[in-house]
């Protein structure tokens, strides 16, 4: 029941706020952080009571949905891999309703199409079965266009100017543009399944179906789909180019979910249903995904150090610490697969961090270019001294999230293509150089007259920060928690040693 | 003896008989009532389609009987289709009180001939036989005719009727010629007798494949596959609005409704060579509706291109029907419920828009959701359902039909049916765009916000009916509710329906048992 | 060449160059006269197959009463001198056309009618089914006859097996006779 809660709570949430009056602001805000909150210590709760030792798949019920040919069941389950991201989601979701406090404009429809959006994230990450898997995957894209292309900003960088209609309309259809090869290869998968004698959608039972052997090279031809398709969704090079685009685009809270979980979505779902359902495939083509892991670190450091946007330069560092995550995937060997899961969790805290303090920022200067901000330190400390614990957990810092995580991949990478991990520390170097920049230039350079009368952070958006900072500098301090139930989901990937 | 089978069990087709009934009273009450209440032939004619739909469900539960000699058969499948056929009734007569009171003359007949086109479509899923089913699907057509060109004083309308008229005869003369080549070749129109025939046929001749390649093409024009869709979007466009909305939803059903029979029962044992065929028309079309919607700028063209894609989905399944599997059965019929309840609730969207604007072009629908927020909900609901995407009935029916093809190994056209409904995203989120993004036009006074914001409407005329040029009617807000409500059930909870639906199938396609 | 062939001649090439110049005349109201000859040779190939009673309809209804309906149409429209204006798709209006009668011959001359009676004859004493269903009501004392020479036959068809289909014309005329109305009718 806890897990069907982690959907219901947001989805309920929701549909009740839908029939709030609409110029109640501050009431629907109240209820919407209310919801969030019970959400986060749902959330916290089940993580906390998750049993590593035991393993597998925890918390399960399940409810048929259709029956025989289709069996299709409402089947939910916590593992080592999703447990974190359920995590994950509550923190981001907490964190994002907090710092879109300032949002005037339809607050009702706003905080409603994002609780939907919440709903299908913790849908995708507790489902265990393919169909509803897919269900929420598509859920959580849904409200996408209208967040963006209602509340999100245009912005005009003289050349050239992105409308949010365009960041909008290119990711959603980016976003579905994939999820149609996921769709088609889940249809395969069943047409294969029910050739084999077992039509069904359960993951479970689908594991232990051997692909291959209704039709020679199905896995072969089928994981690819799943790579490319989910792989849209979390950044994957040369799919990436909706991401920066949608994140300038849209309004902060957009930004942290979809940086922090949306995109967490796609690597989850290609260990999930690729790795784990087609293991021969996964085999084949990891040679592939590592290739363009590693362009994504490379490609993403060196973008992000040329952009004038600070959203821009936050978008591109997520592409580029996305690549970590396809490395530690690709490795397939334990050390690696569980650095880039926490690398996932991590990543999802950081930038969203990043993008709660650029909202902030932006906020009060109305800018977000860097070659105007200039020392903002002196008026605005708190943001500052976050945006450089951000920024150093980013780089890999000891003692930071962000540390461990490359860490674990570096050795993964180190242990099975060596070239590319010369290249992966080099991406993080190139990191640290962008990033330290910023910081200097930006934060602790002597102040513009500008920036004169630049107030701080408001009471509520430092709570967010706040928390966000303080799951970085734990899970640095003490990972071991996370990485006990991570190796637990990890063990149980079929084709990881 | 045909003679016993003329007086034995006639009380199975008691709802037949009553459904006529009703709509001679309604015409006949039409006479009596004095111009101001004709509304009244509204209620009468639902509260008698309640009626009937409560007797349907009590008189004809679990009955399984051939009437006539098998022209007829009172089975589940008649049983389901009659229920929904009697429900889409319901809500269209519902949807249309306001508009017909506005801006057609003859109320009465209008209702009658609708309650005609129920009686017709309960016909068409219920026949055995094939010119029966030609029969009634020829009474469908002429009740839509007269309606298509009921705004008599709109040119369009009447540019509509005509094309409809010429295009409908066309493709019934077709119709009949393929018909009358089955039946010169194998001499037989039962629906059992021709599949008992083509089982044995062997090398048929040349005449027997014209002839069923016509009653494909015939039936093609009527369901307006392409390259027989050349009617629709002018005939949508010319169309009063709800006569539109019953055009893309019940004659669409209906037709499939004799179509699935007909492949099902009749033309099953030759699908290897007829598969291949349906799925290349099933692909052409979905590809060509979905793409030439991306240019339409009114919203009934664009309606009637997107119908048409759905018409591609549907053929889908037609092509990936199964002797042995229910999928493709289950999915044609669910899909038909689901898009039924979606494209409703866009129509009946854009009919209470147009009550209070007379506008349908796609750009006046520009900041709508500022003004009448649950409308625009509505409509965007009913297009990201159309559009395929999820908690919604557009997405569990595709997500069921395509499953279907895959699993008949028609992988390759379930995946450009999958492509198809991402093309038709873009143009519903153009659509969406403009009620959510774009700012209201300058509407020159003519259209105020909704009452919470501005309690005195600018006097203009005046009067009780001038009300309803501000806000929707509560009965239209009903229905729409009633739909958006169906919309989320098909998305979420299909399994009753899913339930129905295997007793449907049981009945065309016996071997199919789950 | 015996009397029965030169009436075929007769009636074929009548009929044919009627129905051309249905087709080719610009006058309307000498094509709808033309339809008229093309209904009543018709008519006369119903007589040669020994179907007097569908030859019979066909007078009274088609060169009759549709004609008729044609003439008035026309003599109470203006501007019917127009005819159709030329447009881009011609070219495969034409084509179209074409290749079906292409396809069309070829099944008529392909297919052994004859044969393919036998054949389903066959068929139908083999499947049980079929012979319960067959049009025929008819007795079978008149089984070689052409339907639609039998009034009786076809009376008793279409009151007996087929009434319900019978029905539903009825309707579907009512439909037609209301829509007239409503259409018509002034305000």
């Amino acid at each position: 029941m806890e897990l069907f809660l982690t959907i219901l709570f947001p989805f309920v949430g929701g549909v009740l706020l839908a029939f709030f009056p609409p110029n109640r602001g501050r009431e629907i805000k109240l209820f919407s952080a209310f919801v969030a909150f019970s959400t986060l210590v749902l959330s916290i709760v089940i993580f906390a009571l998750y049993d590593y030792r035991e393993g597998g798949y925890q918390f399960t019920e399940s409810f048929t949905w259709l029956e025989h040919p289709l069996n299709i069941s409402f089947s939910l389950g916590l593992d080592g891999i999703s447990a974190p991201m359920v995590l994950l989601t509550g923190i981001v979701m907490f964190a994002a309703i907090l710092v879109s406090w300032n949002i005037e404009h339809r607050p009702k429809d706003f905080f409603v199409l994002l609780m939907m959006l919440v709903a299908g994230v913790y849908g995708t990450f507790v489902t265990r079965d393919l169909f509803f898997l897919f269900f929420f995957y598509e859920l959580a894209v849904l409200p996408m266009y209208l967040l963006i292309g209602v509340w999100g900003s245009s912005s005009d960088f003289g050349t050239f100017i992105r409308t949010k209609e365009y960041g909008a309309m290119k990711l959603v259809l980016y976003l579905v543009a994939g999820s149609v090869l996921v769709w088609v290869s889940i249809l395969a998968v069943y047409w294969a399944a029910s050739q084999a004698g077992t039509p069904t959608f359960s993951l479970e039972e689908l594991q232990s179906v051997e692909f291959n052997d209704g039709f020679k090279h199905f896995e072969n031809l089928f994981f690819p789909f799943f790579m490319v398709g989910f792989g849209v969704l979390a950044g994957l090079w040369p799919f990436h180019t909706w991401s920066p685009d949608g994140h300038v685009a849209a309004p902060t809270a957009v930004s942290m979910l979809h940086a922090g979980v949306l995109m967490k979505l796609g690597a989850y779902g290609i260990i999930r249903v690729g790795m784990i359902l087609l293991p021969d495939g996964a085999d084949t083509w990891m040679p592939v995904l590592i290739g363009l892991g590693t362009v994504n670190v490379l490609y993403g450091a060196i973008a992000a150090m040329s952009q004038q946007d600070l959203k821009y330069v936050v978008g591109y560092s997520s592409v580029s610490h996305m690549g970590y995550v396809f490395m530690g995937i690709a490795t397939l060997h334990p050390l690696g697969v569980g650095g880039a899961v926490l690398q996932m969790f991590s990543h999802g805290i950081m930038t969203a961090l990043f993008f709660a303090l650029v909202g902030v920022i932006y906020d009060r200067t109305h800018v977000r270019d860097i070659r105007v901000l200039e020392g903002l330190s002196k008026r605005m400390g708190f943001t500052a001294a976050f945006f450089a614990v951000a920024g150093l957990a980013s780089l890999g810092l000891p003692g930071l999230s962000g540390f461990i995580a490359e860490f674990l991949v570096f050795v993964g990478v180190f242990e099975e293509y060596l070239p590319l991990a010369v290249l992966a520390v080099i991406g993080a170097a190139i990191t640290a150089v962008y990033i330290l920049r910023l910081l200097a230039k930006v934060f602790f350079g002597p102040i513009s007259p500008r920036w004169e009368h630049l107030g701080e952070a408001s009471k509520i958006e430092m709570g967010a920060i706040a928390l966000l900072g303080f799951v970085l500098l734990f899970v640095g301090v003490w990972p071991l928690p996370f990485m006990d139930v991570i190796n637990a989901g990890v063990s149980t990937i079929p084709g990881v040693s | 003896m045909p003679e016993t089978n003329l007086t034995s069990n006639l009380h199975l087709l008691l709802p037949e008989f009553l459904l006529a009934t009703l709509a001679f009273a309604v015409f006949a009450i039409d006479l009596l009532l004095p111009a101001n209440r004709k509304k009244l032939l509204a209620w009468v004619s639902v509260a008698g389609l309640i009626g009937l739909l409560a007797l349907a469900l009590a008189l004809l539960w679990g009955e399984n009987e051939e009437m006539y000699g098998g022209l007829i058969k009172v089975d589940s499948y008649a049983l389901f289709f009659k229920s929904f056929f009697i429900l889409l009734g319901i809500f269209i007569i519902l949807s249309s009180v306001d508009y017909v009171g506005k801006h057609l003359s003859h109320p009465g007949e209008y209702y009658g001939l609708i309650l005609f086109s129920v009686l017709a479509m309960n016909v068409m899923a219920a026949s055995r036989e094939i010119l029966t089913a030609y029969v009634a699907l020829e009474l469908m057509s002429f009740s839509f005719y007269i309606m298509v060109s009921y705004a008599r004083y709109n040119p369009r309308s009447n540019e509509a009727g005509i094309k409809y008229v010429l295009i409908g005869a066309f493709s019934s003369a077709i119709l009949l010629f393929g018909i009358s080549m089955l039946y010169s070749t194998i001499g037989v129109t039962h629906f059992a007798d021709i599949s008992a025939t083509l089982a044995n046929a062997g090398d048929a001749s040349p005449a027997l494949w014209v002839g069923l390649a016509l009653i494909l093409v015939g039936l093609g024009f009527k369901v307006a596959a392409v390259p027989f869709h050349m009617w629709a979007p002018d005939v949508y466009q010319g169309a009063p609005l709800p006569v539109t909305a019953y055009l893309a939803v019940g004659s669409k059903a209906a037709a499939f409704a004799l179509m699935l029979r007909l492949f099902a029962e009749a033309f099953m044992p030759s699908i290897d060579d007829w598969q291949i065929i349906v799925a290349i028309i099933a692909a052409i079309t979905m590809t060509v509706g979905n793409l030439v919607a991306i240019a339409q700028h009114n919203i009934k063209r664009l309606l009637a291109y997107s119908s048409i894609g759905q018409v591609g989905f549907l053929l889908v399944g037609i092509a990936a029907l199964s002797e042995t599997s229910p999928l493709a059965s289950n999915g044609v019929m669910l899909h038909i419920v689901g898009y039924s309840f979606t494209n409703l609730a866009v129509f009946v969207g854009i009919i209470a828009f147009f009550n209070m604007t007379g506008k349908e072009e796609i750009a006046d629908f520009s900041g709508l959701a500022d003004r009448h927020p649950f409308l625009a909900a509505a409509m965007a609901i009913g297009m990201f359902s159309l559009a395929g995407l999820p908690f919604f009935a557009g997405f569990t029916t595709k997500f069921y039909l395509f499953t279907a093809a895959a699993n008949e190994g028609l992988l390759w056209l379930a995946g450009l049916a999958i492509v198809n409904s991402l093309i038709s995203l873009y143009y519903y989120q153009v659509e969406i765009r403009h009620m959510y993004i774009q700012p209201a036009p300058d509407m020159e006074g003519k259209l105020e916000p909704a009452s919470a914001h501005n309690p005195h409407p600018p006097p203009v005329g005046g009067g009780a009916e001038d009300a309803s040029r501000h806000s929707p009617t509560p009965l239209i807000i009903g229905v729409l509710i009633l739909m958006v409500l169906g919309t989320f059930f098909v998305g979420v909870y299909p399994f009753p329906i899913v339930e129905a639906l295997d007793a449907a199938t049981s009945a065309i396609l016996p071997g199919a048992g789950s | 060449m015996a009397f029965q062939e030169v009436i075929f001649w007769v009636l074929a090439v009548s009929s044919v160059a009627a129905a051309l110049g249905v087709v080719l005349l610009r006058d309307i109201f000498r094509a709808a006269l033309l339809l008229v000859v093309v209904f009543l040779a018709v008519a006369g190939f119903f007589v040669m197959m020994n179907a007097e009673f569908l030859a019979v309809v066909q007078v009274l209804i088609y060169a009759g009463a549709i004609a008729i309906l044609i003439i008035f149409a026309i003599m109470l429209t203006r501007e019917v001198q127009q005819g159709n204006l030329p447009n881009r798709l011609q070219p495969a209006a034409v084509l179209f056309p074409v290749l079906l009668l292409a396809a069309l011959v070829f099944v008529a001359v392909d297919t052994d009618w004859n044969l393919l009676q036998d054949q389903s004859r066959e068929l139908q004493d083999n499947v049980e089914v079929v012979q319960t269903h067959t049009i025929g009501g008819i007795p079978d004392e008149m089984r070689g006859d052409i339907p639609g020479s039998d009034r009786s036959g076809l009376g008793e068809l279409l009151i007996n097996d087929f009434v319900l289909p019978f029905e539903i014309a009825s309707m579907l005329l009512l439909a037609a006779i209301i829509g007239a109305l409503v259409l018509v009718r002034e305000r």
